[in-house]
C-alpha cells in the first residue's frame, strides 16, 4: 500500500508540471486556434537563458528574469509572426507552430551546443518521510511551485480587469473589442503569459530531465494529451488532465512491466517508460474516441 | 450628433453602401428600416469602426471617424449591441457588465453605473452570479443592452434587439430603451424588422433599399407614406 501511495504522491507532483504545460497550450489554443508544437521548445530555449544566468547570479534571481525574457520572447512573437497568420486557415498556424519549433529548437543548440547541462537544483537534502511513505525534496518543490504559479494565474484571469478581459477576447474577438478591449494587445498579453508559464515548466523539470534541446518534447506530448484529456478549451481542466496523466504516467511505468511479466507473453520490454508512452497514446485515443471534448470542455456545436 | 456622407463599403467584392447619406440629431431615437440585405448590419459595423468604408466619411461630433478601431470609438461614447446579443458565454453576468465599462476605471462611478443598470433590468440583479451563456434570450438582450450602457456611452448602436423574443418581452424592452433615450439623454440608432414597432418607438426613420436610402424622415410621416404602408407595414 506505502508503495501505491508513494507512487501516486510522486505521480500528482509531475503531474502539476504536465498541467502547467496544459495550460499553457490551452491558452494558446483559446486566444489564437492554434496547437503551437513550437511552444516546448520555445520553453527550452528561455531555459537555457536561466542556466546562463544561474552562473552569474543565485536561482531565485536567473529564474524570474528567464521568465521575464520568455514573456518578452512570447509577446514579440505574437506581434511579428502570429499576427500574420491570425486570419488564415489553421493549417498556416500551425505550419508556423512548426517553424518555431525548428527554429527554438536550432538556436539552443547553436548558442548554447548538443551536450546536456546540468540545472540548478534548489531545495536539496534528504528525502521527508511521511510514515514509510518517501518523498524527493526537488519533487515537493516542483510540486509547491506550480501550485502557487496556478493559483496566481486563477486570480489573475478571475479577479483582474485585464485577467477577465483576456478570457473574453478569448472567448469572442469582436465582442470584446466592441467593450473597448484592444483585443490584438489581448493577445499579445496571452501569448507572453503563455511562453512564460511555458518557461516555468521548463526550468522546474529541467534539473529531472536534465537541459537538453529536446528535453520538453515528452512534457509536450504529456502537457497535450492533457489538455485533450481536461478538454482543450477548458483552464481547470488541463491541471486535472495533468494530474490525470502524472499519477496515470508512474503507475503503469512502476506496475505494468510486472504485469506483462506474469502474462508470459512472447515479447519482453523490460523498460517501464515504454509502457508509460504507449498508455499516453491509449488515453488519447480514448477520449478521442468517445468523449472528444474531454472531460470538462463544452460539447455543443456552434453554427458559424 | 452624427453624420454619414456619400458612404460606400462591403465584404469582398460585393458593395452593399452604395453612397449612404444620413443624419442622426442629437438625443433622438432613429430607426433603420429594410428588407434583409439591404445594408442595416454593415451600416452600424462602419459607424463602430468594425467595418473600414471603401470611401465617404462618418462624422461624429463634426470629426471623421473613419479608420478608428472599434476599441477607441468606445471610449468616445459610441457603443454598439451587435446583432446576436454576443454575450460572453462563460462570464457571469456581472463580469459580462463589467466588461462594458472595461475602458473606464473600475471605481465607485461604475459601482453606481452597475446599480442603474440593475435597476433598469432587476432580473439581471437577480443572475448577476449566474454565466450569461444560461440567460434566456430576452434576459442576453438586457445584458447586451445593460453592458453597453456600462461604457457610459452617448450614442448607442442597437441591431435587431427583438431578434428571436416574444412580444411580450419585446414590449418590455423598448420601453427600457425609450428610457434610457429620455433619462440618460442617450442617442439611439436601431435597426429593426418590424417597421411598425419602430416607428412608434423613434422620432425618425430611414428606409434602406440595396445600399441606399430611399426614404427619411419624422416616423409621423413615414407612418402616413403610402409606400412605407404598402411595403413595410402590410397594409
Amino acid at each position: 500500500m506505502d508503495q501505491l501511495a508513494e507512487q501516486i504522491i510522486t505521480g500528482l507532483m509531475s503531474g502539476t508540471v504536465y498541467g502547467l504545460f496544459a495550460l499553457v497550450l490551452v491558452l494558446i489554443f483559446q486566444s489564437t486556434n492554434m496547437l503551437n508544437f513550437g511552444q516546448g521548445e520555445m520553453a527550452t530555449f528561455s531555459t537555457y537563458l536561466g542556466w546562463a544566468l544561474m552562473v552569474l547570479v543565485p536561482y531565485w534571481p536567473g529564474f524570474i528574469v528567464a521568465a521575464i525574457v520568455a514573456f518578452i520572447i512570447g509577446a514579440a512573437l505574437q506581434r511579428g509572426l502570429i499576427r500574420l497568420v491570425e486570419d488564415k486557415p489553421p493549417t498556416s498556424a500551425f505550419i508556423v507552430g512548426l517553424g518555431l519549433f525548428l527554429i527554438f529548437n536550432s538556436l539552443s543548440g547553436a548558442i548554447f551546443g548538443p551536450e546536456p547541462k546540468s540545472f540548478e537544483q534548489p531545495w536539496t537534502g534528504s528525502p521527508f518521510k511521511l510514515g514509510d511513505i518517501t518523498i524527493v525534496r526537488y519533487n515537493l518543490f516542483i510540486f509547491l511551485v506550480a501550485l502557487v504559479v496556478m493559483a496566481v494565474l486563477t486570480a489573475f484571469m478571475r479577479f483582474t480587469k485585464l485577467g477577465i478581459a483576456l478570457r473574453a477576447t478569448a472567448m469572442d474577438r469582436a465582442a470584446a473589442e466592441l467593450m473597448g478591449i484592444p483585443t490584438s494587445r489581448m493577445l499579445m498579453l496571452g501569448w507572453g503569459l503563455a511562453a512564460m508559464l511555458g518557461a516555468i515548466a521548463a526550468m522546474l523539470v529541467a534539473p529531472v530531465i536534465i537541459l537538453h534541446p529536446g528535453m520538453m518534447f515528452f512534457v509536450l506530448m504529456f502537457g497535450f494529451t492533457a489538455a485533450v484529456l481536461g478538454g482543450l478549451d477548458s483552464l481547470p481542466g488541463a491541471v486535472v488532465g495533468g494530474l490525470v496523466i502524472g499519477v496515470l504516467q508512474n503507475l503503469v511505468g512502476v506496475y505494468l512491466p510486472d504485469v506483462v511479466d506474469a502474462l508470459h507473453l512472447p515479447f519482453d520490454i523490460r523498460d517501464g517508460n515504454q509502457y508509460r508512452d504507449i498508455a499516453l497514446v491509449v488515453v488519447l485515443l480514448l477520449v478521442l474516441m468517445f468523449r472528444p471534448h474531454g472531460l470538462f470542455g463544452k460539447s455543443t456545436i456552434e453554427r458559424k | 450628433m452624427l453624420a454619414v456622407r456619400d458612404l460606400y463599403a462591403g465584404y469582398g467584392n460585393v458593395t452593399v453602401l452604395k453612397g449612404l447619406n444620413f443624419e442622426v440629431p442629437a438625443g433622438s431615437i432613429v430607426a433603420l428600416l429594410g428588407a434583409n440585405g439591404a445594408g442595416k448590419t454593415t451600416t452600424l459595423r462602419v459607424i463602430s469602426g468594425m467595418l473600414r468604408p471603401s470611401r465617404g466619411q462618418v462624422m461624429y461630433d463634426g470629426q471623421s471617424v473613419v479608420g478608428l478601431p472599434a476599441h477607441a470609438l468606445v471610449k468616445r461614447g459610441i457603443v454598439h449591441v451587435p446583432e446576436g446579443r454576443r454575450i460572453f458565454a462563460g462570464l457571469t453576468v456581472e463580469e459580462n457588465l463589467l466588461l462594458g465599462a472595461f475602458t473606464r476605471p473600475w471605481d465607485q462611478r461604475t459601482r453606481q453605473s452597475l446599480e442603474q443598470v440593475y435597476a433598469y433590468f432587476p432580473r439581471l440583479k437577480e443572475r448577476r452570479r449566474q454565466l450569461g451563456g444560461t440567460l434566456s434570450g430576452g434576459e442576453q438582450q438586457m445584458l447586451a443592452i445593460g453592458r453597453a450602457f456600462m461604457a457610459n456611452p452617448r450614442f448607442l448602436l442597437l441591431d435587431e434587439p427583438s431578434l428571436g423574443l416574444a412580444p411580450t418581452i419585446v414590449n418590455e424592452l423598448y420601453e427600457s430603451i425609450v428610457r434610457l433615450n429620455r433619462e440618460q439623454g442617450l442617442t439611439i440608432l436601431f435597426v429593426e424588422q418590424n417597421a411598425a414597432l419602430a416607428l412608434d418607438v423613434a422620432q425618425y426613420a430611414y428606409v434602406l433599399e440595396v445600399g441606399s436610402i430611399v426614404l427619411g424622415g419624422p416616423s409621423e410621416d413615414l407612418k402616413g407614406n403610402e409606400e412605407v404602408k404598402r411595403v413595410y407595414l402590410g397594409y
